[in-house]
C-alpha cells in the first residue's frame, strides 16, 4: 500500500482531471441521448393513441 | 478428484473473511458518528455492540488463523462468497437492534439486500429510523456496489498476490490497470468524482425543492448512494416519489445509468477514449434494450389511458424503466401501481428490463449487456453459417474496450451463466406462484431479487413466507456474485466431507 | 309520548341514523361535508375508481413539507405508526403507507411537528380531490387539498438506552479490545521468532 504511493500520485495528476470531467460529461450526454429517444417514444405514443 | 481442503485452507480462507469483516466494523464508525451528531444514544450503542462484534470475530481469525500461505484461485472464491454471508449476519446486528425488524432473519434479508445492492427491504416503520440506521442502510449499498472486497483490496489486503482472485470472485473481472490494487484505487477515483457531482446536485435540488438543509444534504448522499450503486433504498418510504420533481428524477436517472456502467468504460472514456461510449458492445446492448423496453411500455400505457400526457408518460415510463434495467430499484410510483396501474404488459416489460440488467463489472445486476450482446451476435453468427456455411467461414468480432474474437469457449461460457441466470429466475417465479402469489407478479418479484433490482409490486412483504424470505436472500446473493463463486464455496465444503486426502 | 320524538318513524329512523354517524368523530365532519374518508391502501389499491373524487384523508404528517412557491408538499402516513411509532412501544405493524398531498403553503404552516426518529408528527385531516396519475405533477399519485385540519398534536419521542443492551456494549468491547491484543501479540511473537 505504501509503495502505491507515487502511482496515486500519478492517477490524481492536476492535468488529468479536465479529462476525467471530460469524460463524465461524454456519459451525461450518452444518457441524455437516451432520455430524448424515450421522450420521442412518448410524444409518439401520444399522437397514435 | 476433488483433493480435501487441508488446515492451511481453512486457516487462509478464515483470516481473510475475518479481514474482511474488520472493513466492515471500520465502516461502521461512519453511522456511529452520524448517531452521535444527532444525539441518537440508544443507536449509538447498537453500533458500539456491532462494531465490536465485527472486531471481536475480525482479529479473533487473525489470532487464530496465522498462516503466510496466500490466496490462491480457489481461496479467493471462497472467501468472496464466504465473506458476504458472515458479513450479511453480522452486518445485520444495528437493524435487529433497532426494534425495526420482525425478526433477525429480516434483518439478514435487509443487509443483503444492501450488499447486492438489490433495493428490497423488510423494514418497518422506515419512515420514523435514526438517522444512524439510514446511514448504515445506504453505506451497505455503497459498499456493496463498489465491492466489499474492492474496499478491502483498498486497505486491507496489502498485496496479496491472490487478492485479485478474490476481486473476480465478487463478479468483477476487468483489470482497468496492470496491478489489482491499481486497479481499486482507479475505481475508487471514477466513484469519488461522480460521488461529488452528483451528491452535491442532489443537495442543492433538494434545498430548492424546499427541503431543510440539512435532511437535503443527507437525502442528497443517501440517494446519490443508492442511484449509483444502483441499489435503490431511499431515506423515506415513499422511495424517490418523495420529492416530486422532474429535477431530481433527472439527476438520478443520470446517476442509476452511470451507475451502471462497466467501470472499465469509465476509465476508457475518461482516459481518453471517449468513443468507446459509442462503439461498446454494453452501452449499445443497453440503449437497444431500454428503448424497446420504453417503447413497449410507453404504447402500452398510453394505450390504456393511465397517464395524461407526453412529459408524464415520459416522466413515469422511462424514470420506472431505467431504474428496473440500471438494476437499480428506485420508483416514482406506489409497489401496487405496478398492478393496479401499469398492468401486465408493463410488469412483463419491466421484468425482461430486469432480467437483461446492467454492465458487467459494474454495479448492477441481471444477465448483463456483454452476455446480451454476445449471444446476440453468436446467433447471427450461426444463423449465418447456417443459411451459407462457405462464406461464415470467418471469426465473427466484438467492441468491448478493444475488438474482441467472438469464439466458442466464450460464447459457451457467456451461455452457462445466461442459462444460470434464467434458470434462477424461472425458480423464483415458480416457487412464488406455489405460495400463492400471481404467476407474473411472483416473476417480476423474482426476476427483482436476482437481479438485484429491488423493485417491488408487492410480494415483498414482513407477512412473506420465512422460507420465501430464505430463497429470495440466496437469489440475492447467487446474482449478485454471479453464480461462481458460490458454486466455489458449494464445492468447497463438500470436498471438505467428500475430497480425497 | 314525548312531541320531541317525530310519529313517522321513517324520520325517526332517518334522525337515529344521523345522531348515530354524528357520534362518530371525524364521520361527522365528513359526513357533514359530503366527502367520504379514504385510507391510503384504498386509494391504491383501486386508483381509477378514486380518480377526480373529493375524498378526506386523515394521517401523521412526516419528513418535512417542502414549499414551493405559495404551494406546499406534505406526507401523511395513515398507517400503524400514525399515533405511536416504534422507539416509543408501538408493535411492528407492517411497513409505513400514506399519501403525498399538495397543499396551501399557509395550510401547510400550520403542521408544528414532523414525524422522524425524535417526533410523532401531527396527525391531520385534509379533504381534497384525488388523483391517480395527476397531470401537474407528473403522474404522480396524490391529493390536492385546500385546507388542513389537526386532529393531534405531534409529540418529541425519547429513545432511552436499553441498560442491557449497554452491557452487552460493554463487554463485546472487552472481547474486541482482547481479540485485538490476541492478533497483535501473536503477530509480534512470530516477528522475534525471526519469520
Amino acid at each position: 500500500m505504501r509503495g502505491g504511493r507515487s502511482l496515486d500520485r500519478g492517477l490524481t495528476r492536476r492535468e488529468l482531471w479536465p479529462q476525467y470531467l471530460g469524460g463524465l460529461v461524454t456519459e451525461v450526454v450518452y444518457i441524455a441521448v437516451l432520455g430524448a429517444i424515450a421522450f420521442g417514444v412518448a410524444v409518439l405514443a401520444g399522437v397514435v393513441f | 478428484m476433488l483433493l480435501r481442503p487441508r488446515r492451511e485452507d481453512h486457516l487462509v480462507i478464515g483470516k481473510y473473511t475475518g479481514k474482511i469483516v474488520i472493513g466492515i466494523g471500520f465502516l461502521m464508525v461512519v453511522p456511529l458518528l452520524t448517531s452521535i451528531a444527532f444525539g441518537e444514544w440508544d443507536t449509538v450503542v447498537d453500533f458500539v455492540i456491532s462494531i465490536s462484534l465485527c472486531m471481536a470475530f475480525g482479529y479473533g481469525t487473525q489470532a487464530v488463523c496465522r498462516t503466510d500461505r496466500d490466496l490462491g484461485w480457489s481461496h479467493g472464491l471462497v472467501v468472496a462468497s464466504s465473506s458476504w454471508l458472515v458479513a450479511t449476519a453480522i452486518g445485520a446486528m444495528p437493524h435487529w437492534l433497532s426494534g425495526h425488524m420482525g425478526s433477525y432473519l429480516d434483518a439478514m434479508f435487509d443487509v443483503m439486500s444492501g450488499y447486492t445492492t438489490t433495493g428490497l427491504y423488510l423494514m418497518q416503520d422506515l419512515d420514523h429510523i435514526a438517522h444512524g440506521l439510514n446511514m448504515w442502510r445506504h453505506l451497505l449499498t455503497y459498499a456493496g456496489g463498489q465491492g466489499i472486497v474492492v474496499i478491502a483490496l483498498t486497505f486491507l489486503f496489502k498485496g496479496a498476490a491472490g487478492a485479485y482472485t478474490v476481486y473476480v470472485g465478487e463478479g468483477k473481472d476487468e483489470r482497468l490497470l496492470p496491478n489489482v490494487v491499481q486497479t481499486a484505487r482507479a475505481i475508487w477515483l471514477v466513484s469519488l468524482l461522480w460521488l461529488a457531482v452528483g451528491a452535491l446536485a442532489l443537495a442543492i435540488t433538494g434545498l430548492a425543492l424546499g427541503q431543510e438543509p440539512v435532511r437535503a444534504v443527507l437525502h442528497g448522499l443517501w440517494v446519490y448512494m443508492g442511484a449509483w450503486s444502483t441499489g435503490g433504498f431511499a431515506p423515506q418510504s415513499y422511495n424517490t416519489f418523495y420529492y416530486h420533481s422532474l429535477a431530481y428524477e433527472l439527476i438520478a436517472i443520470v446517476v442509476m445509468i452511470a451507475g451502471s456502467f462497466n467501470f472499465a468504460l469509465h476509465w476508457a472514456v475518461w482516459t481518453g477514449k471517449r468513443r468507446e461510449v459509442v462503439r461498446n458492445i454494453e452501452t449499445l446492448s443497453f440503449a437497444v434494450t431500454l428503448s424497446l423496453t420504453v417503447l413497449v411500455a410507453t404504447f402500452a400505457l398510453a394505450r390504456a389511458g393511465v397517464y395524461s400526457d407526453a412529459m408524464v408518460l415520459f416522466r413515469k415510463v422511462f424514470y420506472q424503466l431505467v431504474s428496473g434495467h440500471t438494476t437499480t430499484g428506485f420508483s416514482t410510483i406506489y409497489a401496487r401501481a405496478w398492478v393496479t396501474q401499469w398492468g401486465p404488459i408493463g410488469l412483463m416489460v419491466t421484468t425482461i428490463a430486469m432480467a437483461i440488467g446492467a454492465s458487467a463489472c459494474s454495479t448492477g445486476g441481471g444477465i448483463k449487456g456483454i452476455r446480451m450482446g454476445v449471444i446476440s451476435r453468436a446467433f447471427m453468427q450461426d444463423v449465418r453459417r447456417m443459411v451459407s456455411p462457405e462464406r461464415a467461414m470467418v471469426t465473427a468480432k466484438y467492441h468491448h474496450l478493444r475488438d474482441q474474437l467472438l469464439d466458442d469457449s466464450l460464447v459457451r461460457t457467456t451461455m452457462t451463466i445466461t442459462i444460470a441466470y434464467l434458470s434462477l429466475y424461472g425458480l423464483m417465479a415458480v416457487i412464488g406462484t406455489l405460495y400463492g402469489y400471481d404467476f407474473l407478479e411472483a416473476a417480476y418479484e423474482g426476476v427483482s431479487a436476482a437481479s438485484n433490482t429491488g423493485l417491488s409490486c408487492g410480494v415483498t412483504a414482513p407477512t412473506m413466507p420465512d422460507a420465501l424470505k430464505v430463497l429470495y436472500i440466496i437469489a440475492m446473493w447467487l446474482g449478485r456474485l454471479e453464480f461462481m463463486s458460490v458454486f466455489a464455496l458449494g464445492g468447497y465444503a463438500f470436498a471438505m466431507v467428500r475430497g480425497r486426502r | 309520548m314525548s312531541r320531541l320524538v317525530p310519529r313517522c318513524p321513517g324520520v325517526r329512523v332517518i334522525l337515529a341514523v344521523n345522531l348515530l354517524i354524528a357520534l362518530v368523530p371525524g364521520c361527522a365532519h365528513a359526513a357533514a361535508s359530503g366527502v367520504a374518508p379514504r385510507t391510503s391502501t384504498e386509494l391504491v389499491a383501486s386508483p381509477a375508481e378514486f380518480d377526480g373524487e373529493a375524498v378526506a384523508f386523515t394521517g401523521e404528517v412526516i419528513g418535512e413539507s417542502m414549499e414551493r412557491g405559495d404551494m406546499a408538499w406534505l406526507h401523511l402516513n395513515d398507517d400503524a405508526y400514525r399515533d405511536r411509532n416504534v422507539e416509543e412501544g408501538a408493535p411492528l405493524g407492517g411497513y409505513n403507507s400514506g399519501m403525498a398531498v399538495w397543499i396551501p403553503a399557509e395550510a401547510a404552516s400550520t403542521v408544528v411537528t414532523f414525524g422522524d426518529h425524535a417526533h410523532e408528527g401531527d396527525v391531520v385531516r385534509i379533504s381534497g380531490t384525488f388523483n391517480a396519475a395527476c397531470p401537474e405533477h407528473g403522474g404522480d399519485m396524490d391529493i390536492h387539498a385546500s385546507s388542513l385540519e389537526v386532529v393531534t398534536p405531534g409529540h418529541r419521542v425519547d429513545d432511552p438506552v436499553d441498560p442491557g443492551k449497554v452491557v452487552w456494549a460493554i463487554v463485546l468491547s472487552m472481547a474486541a479490545l482482547v481479540a485485538f491484543l490476541a492478533d497483535r501479540l501473536r503477530a509480534r511473537a512470530e516477528d522475534t521468532r525471526g519469520m
